[in-house]
């Protein structure tokens, strides 16, 4: 049985190559220090470098390079003494290129003024190419530098372009990832992502929650689904129409025909005090206060009193903005009262 | 100091003063320059090209880029990184000619009947250098070239993508797969 990865270990690369700066450089040296398969994985790094480095190269011997030298010194002597004959040719042609397409950008400026007099300003071409699934929603801005595609919900198909000198930046509810040359998959959910499956390059992904990672072609991510019968058995407000499974193996580019996982949360057979308090503004502090207080439990070691806390929370804030971790907290507990 | 004073008596002359003498035409200037880097250009040109039959001419080439571009240079220390830089970029430039395919052809032909035939080189293959370099040289172009320039030339990436006119996010990708590749083929190759 081998041990999972360090999910810092491509930090070390990343450092190496001035990918990291900043906090995240000194986040990532700090974490090398104690971590030994980082440590280990910076040493082979390095130890590769070294030997490269250190690879001798035959330079020219001695006759080739006086050879090489000559040759050199004549070719460059004859430049300076008689540069016209190399040089009057391209530069007339240079000229006459110029001017002819000067002369035909200023014919197709007046062509397509007079066909389309309401054209948009010109702006980058976008880098990335978005195959989105129905129903999905995003926006893509493209700036000089940087391109942001603002990912809410559904799922596509991502394909990005070589962009030389911009930054391609998808912004997910719950965190970022930066493309850094490639065509993956994206699937969103409720605020939250739920899958990303590399097909070509590498993606750098910086979700909440979550370390950052890195994902190479081949490599999928997907998020940990609730447990959901167990919390069918301790509440007997929540009613559950999707099974644990379906939510689980749901893989690769998902429709949006299929089950949400989150379809088994309370809402119409709810309590009348737990309708009161909706995910509106207001309720955010109280939510979150919810949320700490079960998690201070949890750490406290108190499980019975985390247990109820979180049942308590999910009546109070049935589309909180937490439920699904609660949920798994509130159905741990039932697996563990029912052993 | 003046670089047409500095030329004939001594090879003290700075990069930076040789490379602007050779923007005002100094013949010497070249020689100079030359005489420091011509080493390190041609090994750099060997280990990218795996081709030692181009060495020459790409050595020739850069040189001779130089000296048009000298009022270029950016007054650094030294012009090794600016000179390996111009380097990488005909290496990058060159591969682009359909007479490489033909070449590229006749080059492994011959190093496949050279793997099999010559039990000295089976033997210097063991050598742990040999291994590596052995490695590097079945790395595709680009990824070496990029890996040369990081970790043999310490260019940082910016430059690098500079130099050969590429994202940098590119030559991060090529260098992680570079060295993903050399560790797989040296994994590979460990004696047992």
């Amino acid at each position: 049985m081998s041990a999972k990865p360090c999910a810092r270990l491509w930090q070390i690369e990343a450092a190496r190559d001035d990918r990291l700066t900043g906090k995240d450089l000194a986040s990532a040296l700090r974490h090398r220090e104690t971590c030994a398969e980082c440590t280990a994985e910076a040493a082979r790094v390095s130890e590769l470098a070294t030997g490269i480095a250190q690879l001798p190269a035959e330079p020219l011997d001695a006759i080739t390079a006086r050879r090489v030298r000559q040759r050199l010194l004549t070719a460059f002597n004859a430049s300076v003494l008689d540069p016209a004959p190399a040089r009057a040719f391209p530069r007339f042609a240079g000229l006459l290129a110029c001017a002819l397409v000067g002369a035909l950008g200023v014919i197709c400026f007046w062509v397509g003024r007079a066909r389309a007099p309401a054209a948009p300003p010109t702006s980058p071409s976008p880098a990335v190419e978005i195959q989105a699934s129905s129903g999905a929603r995003f926006s893509d801005r493209v700036e000089p530098r940087l391109e942001r595609v603002e990912f809410d919900d559904g799922s596509a198909a991502l394909t990005v372009h070589p962009h030389t000198g911009r930054r391609v930046l998808i912004e997910l509810p719950d965190g970022e990832i930066e493309d850094l040359g490639t065509i993956f998959q994206l699937r969103v959910e409720d605020g939250r992502t739920q899958q990303i499956s590399v097909t070509d390059g590498r993606i750098a992904v910086r979700l909440r929650e979550q370390p950052p990672f890195s994902l190479g072609a081949g490599e999928t991510w997907q998020r940990e689904a609730p447990r959901l019968p167990a919390v069918v058995a301790t509440s007997p407000a929540i009613t559950s129409s999707a099974t644990p499974s379906r939510v689980v193996q749901s893989a690769h580019v998902a429709t949006h025909e299929r089950a949400h996982p989150l379809s088994a949360l309370p809402s119409p057979a709810l309590p009348i005090e737990a309708r009161h308090e909706g995910p509106s503004a207001d309720n955010t502090n109280a939510e979150d206060d919810a949320y700490l207080g079960i998690i201070d439990s949890l750490r406290g070691g108190r499980g019975a009193e985390a247990r109820a806390r979180a049942k308590d929370y999910l009546l109070r804030f049935p589309n909180g903005f937490r439920r699904v971790e609660v949920l798994n907290i509130a159905t741990r507990g039932a697996d563990a009262g029912s052993n | 100091m003046n670089a047409k004073q500095a030329l004939s008596p001594s090879a003290e002359l700075s990069d930076a003063s040789a490379l602007e003498a050779l923007s005002q035409g100094h013949i010497g200037a070249l020689g100079v320059l030359y005489d420091r880097y011509q080493g390190a250009v041609s090994s750099f040109v060997r280990r990218a090209t795996n081709d030692a039959s181009d060495v020459e001419d790409v050595v020739h080439a850069t040189f001779m880029t130089a000296a048009k571009a000298a009022s270029n240079f950016d007054g650094r220390q030294s012009c090794r990184p600016w000179l390996v830089g111009i380097a990488a970029r005909l290496v990058h430039r060159r591969k682009r000619g359909l007479s490489r395919w033909a070449r590229a052809l006749h080059e492994l032909t011959v190093r496949e009947g050279d793997r099999y035939t010559d039990p000295h080189r089976e033997l210097a293959a063991r050598d742990e250098v040999q291994r590596l370099s052995d490695a590097l040289a079945r790395l595709t172009e680009s990824k070496r070239v990029v890996l040369l320039l990081a970790e043999s030339e310490g260019l940082p990436s910016e430059e690098i993508a500079e130099i050969l006119g590429i994202p940098v996010g590119t030559v991060w990708t090529r260098l992680h797969h570079a060295r993903r590749d050399l560790r797989r083929m040296l994994e590979r190759e460990v004696p047992r």
